[in-house]
């Protein structure tokens, strides 16, 4: 600029264009200073703008990552939330199993509660009624040897068909009595606390025997009686402690029921029918994850009506006519199964197509 | 009314051109004085006491005299404005809102409806403080002005009058509103930038953390500034006062906020308006150079409401003046040309105006002018 500025003042020419070009030349000077500065400002800006937006995408990704890491964090306590749910769910469903295992055995119990007294009861009346009865069959008994004898010291024929009408009255007192005595005597058994140890016992040879003993029975009663029986032994069992013979009386009982039902059916329906009993046994495991043995004796009979369930376990309760049950075969079954051997006992039924009677023995008896 | 532009060197110069002044028989009332901290303060009020002129002074960052910008100098504005419609007020002390609050009140006291150019000594002080105060007495109070520079030495910055000199104070030239048109207008044209930060902590003025950052550090890693921040003042300026930040205001005003001073103990950041916790801020940048063309426009606007003014004063952000360079002269250039009257002005470190649309606010970065007409 000052090269240029003595360039001009050197040369040949009239002031007046000499201050022209000064002028010029100023202007230019200004034009060219100014341009230098918005060069560097424009320079300084730039810097100061990279740096600005480099620090602001700088900080973007951090708070990217923050909120990333926030969601994961999120996400997985929504797994976290949704695993205990699932936890929460399942012990849910484990604490109803086990409300309504508790309503049952709740249900049991109080089942079980009057079964026993009711079985008190009945022992307590038996045992009351027992000595009347046995007056009435001792001295029954005593006037019919009175009346024989006193029919040989009378020659009166219309007397002595009046003393052999008497005799035949004593008798049939007599054969009443002895049956009311045998009712007395079954009642009695509720009452009968046992007798020794339990012996070790195979199962499945006793479910057998008895099974054979009430058909061939039944059999030797009623020519006409038909009737097919299966088994469906589990080997595994072996041998458990148990009162034999009490046992064997609540099987026989329990096929002789079976077999019951089926020829009931059997009456009322066509040739298509085919009465079954069966027997099966099992080794397994109860509710409590307890070793059981369950024994289930099955027909395809009529089944229990629905109404009457509840009640079949009560003493002197029967669906059989007059003189043909007790109604305490059940009843007497169900102390020998619950009381004497801690076991459940329990009926299974369909209206019309047969019942199973289910026996759960514990194992713990196993010997 | 009449104005008179003098622009002086030293004392000497300035004794000469008021004698050229008041040759024709022109008899100001008021001087405007606005100088740099290096020249004689105290002779030229001096002078202005043996003429019975009230003097409304300032020291600057660089003085303005109609379409010229100078630095190290004297600009003088001589006014004859009818006694009874002026006076010049001053206070001095730490409490700049009551002081603010003592000089409405008296304002109040002579005119009924007062309009108020104040400027503010001090180079922590929180300016935001002179509005509350003078709105806390009269909001509808026109309120003009800006900080005294002190030619970025950052040490002290003066106001005086005839008998008044305060690093430590306001002055003020209330006007009577009734029988003086004054008008108006803080632009600015600085960009918002990069993402949004909080501030977290501070104190009035005072910004001890961005973001819980602390508030220097935040500004040298965005800048990737590799000086030390607490060796010299000006570097701050110069690094930093032309970036400043946007902050907006509950009352909905966009101010921008410019570092004056770094503590280097608590790496805080001392602003030149107060910023309250939880502001939202971001960064702004220089426009580009249409700026100039910009700012000449929106003040144009001015002309609407006063086409012909007597005086025009220009209280200019000295961080134009850095951004600017020596492009800011074709600023002063393009607002002279708008009314051709004579104007003066400086480049102050802060300005109190009311930008468009908004409330009277303190501002950084803007170029706020004053108009003035004396009604016949």
């Amino acid at each position: 600029m000052e090269r240029l500025k003595h360039l001009i003042e050197s040369l040949q020419v009239d002031s007046l264009l000499k201050d022209q070009l000064i002028t010029e030349l100023k202007a230019v000077e200004k034009e060219l200073v100014g341009c230098e500065f918005k060069y560097s400002r424009t320079l300084m800006d730039k810097n100061a703008i990279t740096n600005i937006l480099n620090a602001s995408i700088t900080e973007i990704e951090k708070q990217k990552k923050i909120i990333e890491d926030a969601r994961n964090k999120i996400n997985e306590s929504l797994e976290a939330l949704d695993h205990q749910k699932k936890l929460i769910e399942i012990k849910n469903s484990e604490l109803n199993n086990a409300m309504d295992n508790l309503k049952a055995t709740q249900r049991q119990l109080i089942e079980s509660e009057k079964m026993a007294s009711l079985g008190e009861l009945t022992a307590g009346i038996a045992h009351e009624i027992q000595n009347p009865l046995n007056f009435v069959n001792n001295f029954s008994e005593v006037n019919t040897e009175l009346i024989e004898e006193l029919s040989t010291e009378v020659d009166d024929e219309n007397k002595k068909i009046i003393m052999s009408d008497l005799k035949q009255n004593c008798e049939k007192i007599l054969f009443h009595g002895k049956r009311a005595d045998a009712i007395v005597k079954n009642m009695l058994q509720h009452s009968q606390k046992n007798k020794g140890a339990k012996e070790s016992t195979d199962i499945n040879a006793l479910a057998d025997e008895f099974l054979r003993l009430s058909y061939h029975g039944l059999r030797a009663k009623d020519q006409s009686f038909v009737a097919e029986y299966k088994t469906e032994f589990d080997k595994s069992i072996g041998k458990i402690k148990i009162f034999p013979q009490d046992i064997g009386r609540v099987l026989l009982n329990l096929c002789n029921n079976a077999f019951y039902a089926v020829t009931e059916k059997k009456k009322m329906s066509n040739a298509d029918y085919h009465p079954l009993v069966t027997i099966t046994t099992k080794k397994t495991k109860n509710a409590l994850n307890r070793e059981i043995v369950e024994i289930v004796i099955a027909d395809n009979g009529m089944g229990i009506p629905e109404k009457i369930r509840h009640k079949i376990f009560q003493p002197f309760f029967t669906t059989k006519p007059a003189g043909k049950g007790t109604g305490l075969g059940l009843s007497l079954s169900y102390d020998i199964i619950v009381k004497e051997h801690a076991g459940k006992f329990f009926a299974e039924s369909t209206d019309g197509k047969g019942s199973s009677f289910v026996i759960e023995l514990p194992v713990d008896n196993q010997g | 009314m009449t104005a008179r532009n003098l622009f002086v060197d030293d004392i000497e110069q300035l004794k000469t051109k008021y004698g050229l002044a008041v040759s024709d028989g022109f008899r100001p009332s008021v001087a405007i004085v606005f100088s740099s901290i290096s020249q004689d303060r105290k002779a030229i009020a001096d002078f202005f006491n043996e003429k019975a002129i009230t003097v409304f002074g300032s020291t600057t960052a660089g003085e303005i005299l109609d379409n010229e910008v100078f630095e190290n100098n004297t600009v003088v504005m001589l006014l004859d404005i009818r006694a009874a419609d002026y006076c010049v007020l001053y206070r001095e002390g730490e409490d700049t809102y009551q002081i603010s609050q003592d000089i409405a009140n008296h304002a109040l006291d002579v005119f009924k409806n007062p309009a108020i150019i104040i400027i503010s000594s001090g180079i922590a002080i929180d300016a935001e403080q002179i509005i509350k105060g003078v709105n806390s007495v009269d909001a509808s109070i026109p309120l003009f002005g800006g900080l005294a520079g002190d030619d970025l030495t950052m040490k002290a910055s003066y106001v005086f009058s005839n008998n008044f000199d305060s690093s430590n104070g306001l002055i003020a030239l209330v006007i009577n509103a009734d029988k003086v048109l004054i008008k108006g207008l803080a632009t600015s044209g600085w960009d918002d930038i990069g993402i949004e930060k909080t501030i977290t902590s501070s104190k009035g003025n005072i910004v001890y953390e961005i973001d819980n950052e602390p508030a220097a550090d935040v500004f040298v890693k965005f800048f990737k500034f590799t000086g030390s921040v607490d060796t010299k003042a000006e570097i701050i300026v110069m690094n930093f006062a032309q970036y400043p930040l946007q902050l907006k205001k509950d009352n909905g005003n966009v101010v921008l906020r410019a570092p004056m001073m770094v503590d280097a103990n608590s790496k805080a950041l001392i602003f030149a308006g107060s910023i309250p916790v939880g502001s939202k801020v971001k960064f702004s940048v220089p426009p580009g150079f249409d700026l100039i063309e910009k700012t000449a426009e929106r003040v144009g606007k001015l002309k609407t409401s006063i086409p012909d003014p007597d005086a025009v004063i220009m209280f200019s952000c000295k961080a134009r003046h850095l951004a600017l360079g020596p492009l800011v002269t074709d600023e002063a250039e393009k607002i002279k040309a708008i009314w051709n009257k004579p104007m003066i002005g400086f480049f102050t470190y802060g300005e109190i105006g009311t930008a468009q649309n908004s409330l009277c606010d303190f501002h950084n970065e803007t170029c706020s002018m004053v108009v003035l007409e004396e009604l016949k």
